[in-house]
């Protein structure tokens, strides 16, 4: 087949319907078609497909009266002011209602990059979500709204006026009661609509970090067109600056999640890409090589969404994530876990039970180089909130699979201090805790979970009064009781000998990713292009927040 | 004279419901043969569904920015909550009383749209119209889009969130099950 015919060709669907449409490319086509005979016949195809997909079925045409019906229906919940432009990226209220009773949101366990805890479709009166209270009067509402945020702006910048040269820092020794949002300065100079996801070092001086520009929140409807770049941000000898995504990535909408760094001069990144409205539609993986100053795509179609790398050395290294269900319809095809193996030459999945119906979010080696993985077990059905939290641990050559006895947990990130001790960071969604934990009077608590000797020995909640949820999407240690976990709105968790305190950085930014890269400096980053390095007892903000 | 989709949705985004209406007025139609095509004949769930497209529009209307057409965005809603539907329609199995099976397609009536086709181009078109229903949703969809909605390519791709050259990848895979479908050979 010539370049002529593979013009044709790409534009018959559309000319066997009408030449007159730009898609059709009509002239050319036309034109071409006059001399083509196996053009032709493929024309004569496409006009027998087209004829076939716009014959009648029974159900396509609306019932009688269905437009009318479905406006009298909707019409009580547009007393709810329409949403303004930015109202999407407002921090997400409490749930008067238990999540126990509420269908789980698409993704909103996919803690690595969900900026939202959780979120409900809009619903009408047939549905069991809840729905906002209503607002009488759109019109001043939406007023008394922007009004609202015009004041806020002006209250931010009396304050950045007030305090030019001032980074917040906070010292998180204990639990200090939520300081004031305000908007720190951003000196570093990278943009502010990425979030980045993963964030890793070569060296204390050389390091990565991963992410995309800003995916749509779940359950919000998806902009058109959807653009979601892969993006890279390189420190160097005291420096941020954006590196381009290799080219290949152009046009895929990908979002890298993981990067795991070996030395200065070699790493990898996996990512995924974002299909569907809520990211979490059938989808495929990246994995990306750094080797020698270049990034370049290793796998291009990995068979699920990956979300995690571990590098144990140059030759040895692993990347997690699951497939998406093909069927969303099918209660029985579920999301499966995928572990792949780097052994020095090729990615190889690894099969075996363990995986079965789990989507993992996560994955750390231990000091021993055993593999951890973390995740959601997918048996009761994709996205199920009462699905329970799993762990799965290499021990030899054979994966043991440990589901976790905390309801509604969620584990985002581990820590092994050793084969029979890791610490977990994430949340409680909701329900009853387990005997004891008297914190779980409301749902959206950031979680740090402790297991040792093959249980789970301790399980410590942060008990701020939010009246948004929480999350820790990331925790690292510089000992083994000892260490740090990063969260939504800047939650950060303080580990000393053993116990956990809260403390919350004064941003809006969802923390993603935490590395310590020794006991008295560390880096964090996350959505809004925020970095936040650590150094000597305090987290400053240099990019975002 | 009629407004155009753009501005019913400003006005939308504005809190005008008379705008909803005659937007989904508009709309009606293809939205709920797009639907009945992903959501089978269950004509319940498809206007269920419905309401729940002009509610997110109602409450998106301001996040609806022009680089695409309203079209596009309208069907991209419609397609998300699909999905939600029938997770919902799987938990929730239902047996509606229509059905869309064989016998009803092959009725007198529809053969009699036919007639003036020779014998075999009918039966080619029989067993064409069977094996487009037996093509993957996804790949119904992408026809039913293009070669009956007329969206443009890069537009399939908006509303279905992969990429272009999938909705191509898709187009081919449906063209090559469709003829190998056919014994009769009507596809080259």
């Amino acid at each position: 087949m010539n370049a002529a015919c593979a013009r044709c060709r790409a534009a018959l669907p559309w000319y066997a319907r009408d030449p007159a449409t730009p898609e059709a490319d009509g002239a050319f086509v036309t034109a071409h078609l006059a001399g083509c005979a196996v053009c032709r016949a493929d024309l004569a195809a496409w006009r027998a497909i087209t004829a076939a997909v716009a014959a009648p079925r029974p159900g396509d045409t609306p019932r009688a009266g269905s437009l009318s019906r479905s406006m009298a229906t909707i019409r009580p919940h547009l007393a709810e002011a329409p949403a303004t432009a930015n109202a999407a990226f407002a921090p997400e209220k409490a749930d008067p209602q238990p999540w126990t009773s509420m269908a789980a949101p698409q993704g909103a366990w996919y803690g690595r990059d969900s900026s939202c805890s959780a979120s409900s479709s809009p619903r009408p009166a047939s549905s069991s979500a809840p729905s906002a209270p209503p607002i009488q009067r759109p019109l001043a509402a939406f007023i008394a709204f922007a009004a609202v945020i015009v004041a806020a702006a002006v209250v931010f910048a009396v304050l950045g006026a007030a305090h030019p040269s001032k980074v917040p820092a906070v010292t998180a020794t204990q639990q200090p009661a939520k300081p004031p949002i305000t908007k720190p300065p951003t000196n570093a100079g990278l943009p502010t609509n990425i979030t980045f996801n993963s964030i890793a070092f070569g060296t204390p001086d050389d390091g990565w970090a991963v992410g995309s520009t800003t995916p749509p929140l779940p359950g919000m409807p998806i902009p058109i067109p959807l653009v979601i770049s892969p993006k890279l941000a390189h420190y160097h000898a005291g420096h941020w600056q954006m590196v381009a995504p290799p080219a290949a990535l152009h046009g895929q909408n990908i979002i890298l999640t993981g990067v795991a760094m070996l030395s200065v001069q070699e790493g990898w990144a996996v990512g995924r890409s974002y299909a569907g409205p809520t990211g979490d539609g059938l989808a495929y993986g990246v994995i990306l090589h750094f080797h020698e100053g270049v990034w370049r795509v290793a796998v291009a179609q990995a068979p699920a969404n990956l979300w995690h790398i571990v590098m144990r050395s140059p030759t040895d290294g692993w990347a997690v994530g699951a497939t998406v269900t093909a069927d969303p319809g099918h209660p029985s095809d579920v999301n499966q876990g995928i572990v792949l193996h780097y052994d020095g030459t090729a990615w190889q999945q690894v099969v075996d039970p363990a995986f079965t119906a789990i989507t993992f979010t996560t994955a750390a080696l231990d000091p021993n180089g055993a593999l951890w993985l973390a995740g959601v077990d997918e048996h009761s059905g994709s996205n199920d909130a009462t699905a329970p939290a799993v762990l799965v641990r290499q021990v030899g050559s054979t994966w043991v699979r440990q589901t976790l006895p905390i309801p509604y947990a969620r584990l985002n990130a581990l820590a092994p201090v050793s084969a029979n001790e890791v610490w977990g960071a994430g949340t409680i969604l909701g329900g009853s805790g387990p005997a004891g934990s008297a914190n779980l009077k409301q749902p959206g608590y950031a979680a740090i979970f402790h297991w040792q000797n093959n249980g789970w020995t301790d399980v410590m909640y942060t008990n701020a009064a939010h009246s948004y949820r929480l999350s820790y999407n990331a925790i690292a240690l510089t000992s083994p009781d000892a260490g740090w976990a990063v969260g939504d709105y800047g939650a950060l968790g303080q580990g000393a000998h053993g116990q956990w305190a809260f403390a919350q950085l004064p941003i809006n930014a969802t923390l993603n990713a935490v590395i310590l890269l020794s006991s008295v400096e560390g880096w964090a980053t996350g959505t809004g292009g925020t970095i936040v390095h650590y150094d000597n007892g305090a987290w400053q903000v240099v990019n975002g927040g | 004279m009629a407004e155009d989709d753009r501005t019913l949705l400003a006005r939308i985004a504005g809190g005008d419901q008379s705008a909803l209406e005659a937007l989904a007025a508009r709309f009606h139609a293809p939205l709920w043969r797009f639907l009945a095509r992903q959501l089978g004949s269950d004509s319940a769930l498809v206007e269920d569904t419905l309401q729940e497209v002009y509610l997110a529009v109602w409450r998106s209307a301001a996040r609806y920015r022009n680089e695409a057409t309203p079209a596009t965005w309208l069907f991209s809603i419609a397609r998300f909550l699909t999905i939600n539907a029938r997770k919902a329609q799987a938990r929730h199995p239902t047996h509606p009383l229509s059905t869309t099976d064989d016998t009803e397609d092959r009725s007198p009536a529809r053969t009699d749209l036919l007639l003036p086709s020779p014998e075999d181009a009918v039966l080619d078109r029989l067993a064409l119209a069977d094996a487009l229903l037996q093509l993957a949703p996804k790949h119904q969809e992408v026809l039913d889009l293009v070669c009956y909605h007329g969206f443009a390519l890069e537009e399939v791709a908006q509303i279905l969130s992969v990429p272009v050259g999938t909705v191509k990848s898709r187009l081919s895979y449906a063209r090559r099950a469709l003829a190998a479908a056919l014994k009769k050979g009507a596809l080259p």
